[in-house]
């Protein structure tokens, strides 16, 4: 199986200062060598903390952003190779976004129906004529039923996790096959957060969809995706299929945030001992050498500043850029339903 | 049981907006007892931050604390005068909030405004207090404290200005310290090491906090004990793990059902329908009761009392009647 969206290699550097004010001219290294995958019909999750470059990274295959080196591949052509305007088109037309905040990502001056209709036109999915009984399927299908009822009002009219759904629906008018989910349901209380995660499941069933889903949530990386990206200043330090890397992970970055994961059981909360990381996320203008976890890892010995450490292959796809993943006596012993076990 | 250090009896807090009576705080009325952690749990716009402004008096127009009382140490802090009130909060009763830029002068040394706040409240020369100043940094763990204290809150991460707020409360030695969503803005890393400060700082005062969250994860590792609100109420009392083993009310139970923790992978989510109500027209009787997969033909007419189900333990609901019945001596 041939993946749908392939990035090898990617690098985004922006430059920072150099005006008369502002100081020296620096570089951001947002995301730095970057290889991910994400097969048809896959939920791949990108974790990791603020600076990271997960959002960097989703607005590089977006195409909002300009990649200083490497490839993005989506179903096997390089999208930067896209020169004419039909293939551009059409790669926007199959990919398609939902960001965090459903207050600011749509049009405050136009109605549900002109939102909704207008990606259809543009893109001439529906002949004109039915564009306006297709809006009323797709609001349908994101469960504001019934959708004529909501055609002629405004996005202050609704609430947060009613403009999520309308930001899906206008996602999903296009027959994407990949949809970039930018922290997609961080802003939402829980109770409408849960709602949301199923309304996406259900269409992946319905639609086939892949998402490429960027969050900074832990929980709903376990229940809601297949694999996951971990991101640490510019760098994916783990990879792997989710249920691996959460009962087993290879990369002390990766221990550590889930050993600072809230669990929502007093029991097996209580019982971790484990200290928390000490230090502040390093500056990406400056990113520390060699491993660029190694100035707050507990784990961090001399050559973890001194030679970058190599991608090591952990079995069942599970990859750890760290010197130590392939020893497993040194590795703490970390496992939540152990813990539960022997409660 | 001693005396708790604060109780709240059937506080009611009215917004008079332009579109109508707000009631953000509905007959609020609980207890944190001396050196006790307790959770104020529920979504946004349920009341809970509403609730802790009230507590501090700190509600502004065009809201109102329109009843109740509140009781902090012997005292009644709804009759004290503005001036006496100023004496208490940031004293004895001090409190850290979601933000911390919003509550840092952006023009003003961190130092001196920690300097500030404690000759506010400390009979202290300026000298004294900006040594006092450098202690409650080192306190909570900033490193440089001396360096620190000379930055303006710019120079500083999220995380840093939430320690230099954290130090700022703690420097008068609180009794009672609310924490109104405190990590919310910060990173999960960040976030496990200001939880587990809060947490350390309160043994070593011996302080009680309440912590007014979202997030039943930071609920379930650091709380004694639990009041659950949904739309200006309390929907349920109790103990952690009583809670979290055991949830009474429909809503308690749909929340923790709906939260996805990484300790565990749910493989079909099953979340309940709808979105808390406008609380300018609340629905009749029980506020839960058109979200509610277990409600009867009364709840939608009459609002449930408080049902006490064990020692500690109740539920607004009216499945527990009858146990509430057995139960009473």
């Amino acid at each position: 199986m041939s993946a749908l969206l392939e990035i090898q290699d990617l690098e985004v550097h922006f430059p920072v200062g150099g005006g008369w004010f502002s100081g020296p001219r620096a570089v951001v290294h947002a995301v730095d060598g970057v290889d991910l995958s994400v097969e048809p019909g896959e939920i791949v999750a990108v974790v990791g903390e603020s600076g990271c470059g997960k959002t960097t990274l989703a607005r590089s295959v977006l195409g909002l952003n300009q990649p200083t080196a490497g490839t993005i591949r989506f179903r096997g052509k390089d999208v930067r190779g896209a020169r004419s305007a039909q293939e551009m088109r059409a790669y926007r037309r199959a990919i398609q976004m939902i960001f965090q905040d459903p207050f600011d990502s749509l049009n405050p001056r136009k109605t549900v129906l002109q939102t909704l209709a207008q990606p259809l036109r543009i893109h001439g999915i529906v002949p004109r004529s039915e564009i306006r009984a297709e809006v009323v399927r797709l609001l349908n299908l994101v469960g504001l039923s019934p959708g004529e009822s909501y055609l002629g009002r405004y996005p202050h009219q609704f609430s947060g996790g009613q403009r999520q759904r309308i930001c899906i629906a206008r996602a999903i008018a296009l027959r994407p096959s990949l949809i970039v989910a930018d922290e997609a349901v961080s802003a939402l209380d829980i109770s409408i957060r849960a709602q949301i995660l199923a309304l996406l499941q259900k269409l992946r069933t319905d639609l086939g969809l892949s998402y490429l889903f960027i969050t900074h949530d832990l929980g709903v990386v376990r229940s809601f995706c297949e694999r996951v990206v971990v991101m640490y200043l510019g760098h994916v330090v783990e990879e792997g299929p989710t249920e691996q890397i959460f009962e087993r992970p290879r990369h002390p970055y990766t221990t550590a945030l889930l050993e600072a994961c809230p669990l929502a059981d007093p029991i097996v909360a209580r019982r971790r001992t484990s200290a928390p990381l000490t230090g502040d996320i390093p500056s990406p203008v400056r990113p520390p050498k060699a491993c660029r976890f190694h100035t707050r890892c507990p784990m961090a010995e001399e050559i973890c500043g001194t030679v970058a450490p190599p991608i090591v292959d952990c079995g069942n796809g599970q990859k750890s850029r760290c010197h130590f993943a392939g020893d497993l006596d040194r590795w703490p012993k970390f496992d939540f339903s152990s813990a539960k076990a022997s409660a | 049981m001693s005396k708790p250090l604060l109780t709240a009896t059937n506080l009611v807090t009215k917004l008079f907006t332009d579109s109508g009576t707000v009631q953000a705080v509905d007959g609020v009325s609980l207890h944190i007892g001396h050196g006790e952690a307790v959770a104020l749990v529920g979504e946004s716009g349920c009341g809970k931050s509403m609730t802790a402004l009230s507590l501090m008096r700190l509600v502004r127009p065009p809201g109102q604390i329109v009843s109740g009382s509140v009781n902090f140490d012997g005292a009644d802090l709804l009759s004290l005068s503005e001036r006496e009130m100023r004496a208490v909060r940031g004293g004895r009763l001090a409190m850290v909030f979601q933000d911390p830029m919003t509550f840092l002068n952006p023009l003003m040394r961190v130092g001196e405004q920690i300097v500030e706040a404690i000759m506010l409240h400390q009979r202290v020369g300026s000298s004294e207090a900006r040594r006092t100043a450098l202690e409650a940094l080192e306190r909570v763990g900033i490193p440089a404290a001396a360096t620190v204290i000379e930055y303006f809150p710019h120079q500083l991460s999220g995380g840093m200005r939430q320690r230099v707020l954290i130090a700022m409360a703690i420097s008068s030695k609180p009794t009672l310290l609310i924490a109104d969503e405190p990590t919310t803005a910060l990173d999960v890393t960040i976030q496990a090491q200001i939880m587990r400060l809060l947490a350390k700082l309160r043994g070593e005062l011996s302080s009680s906090m309440l912590l007014i969250t979202h997030d039943l994860g930071l609920v379930a590792e650091y709380c004694d004990r639990v009041y659950v609100m949904y739309a200006g109420r309390i929907v349920e009392e109790g103990d952690v793990y009583g809670i979290f083993a055991n949830p009474r009310h429909p809503y308690t139970r749909a929340l923790l059902s709906s939260t996805l923790s990484p300790d565990r992978r749910i493989e079909k989510l099953a979340p309940i329908d709808g979105q808390p109500p406008n609380l300018i027209t609340p629905p009749p009787g029980c506020r839960f009761h058109p979200r509610c997969r277990e409600r009867m033909a009364r709840c939608s007419e009459e609002a449930p009392p408080n049902f006490d189900i064990a020692p500690g333990a109740s539920a607004r609901c009216w499945l527990y009647e009858e146990a509430a019945r057995v139960g009473a001596p």
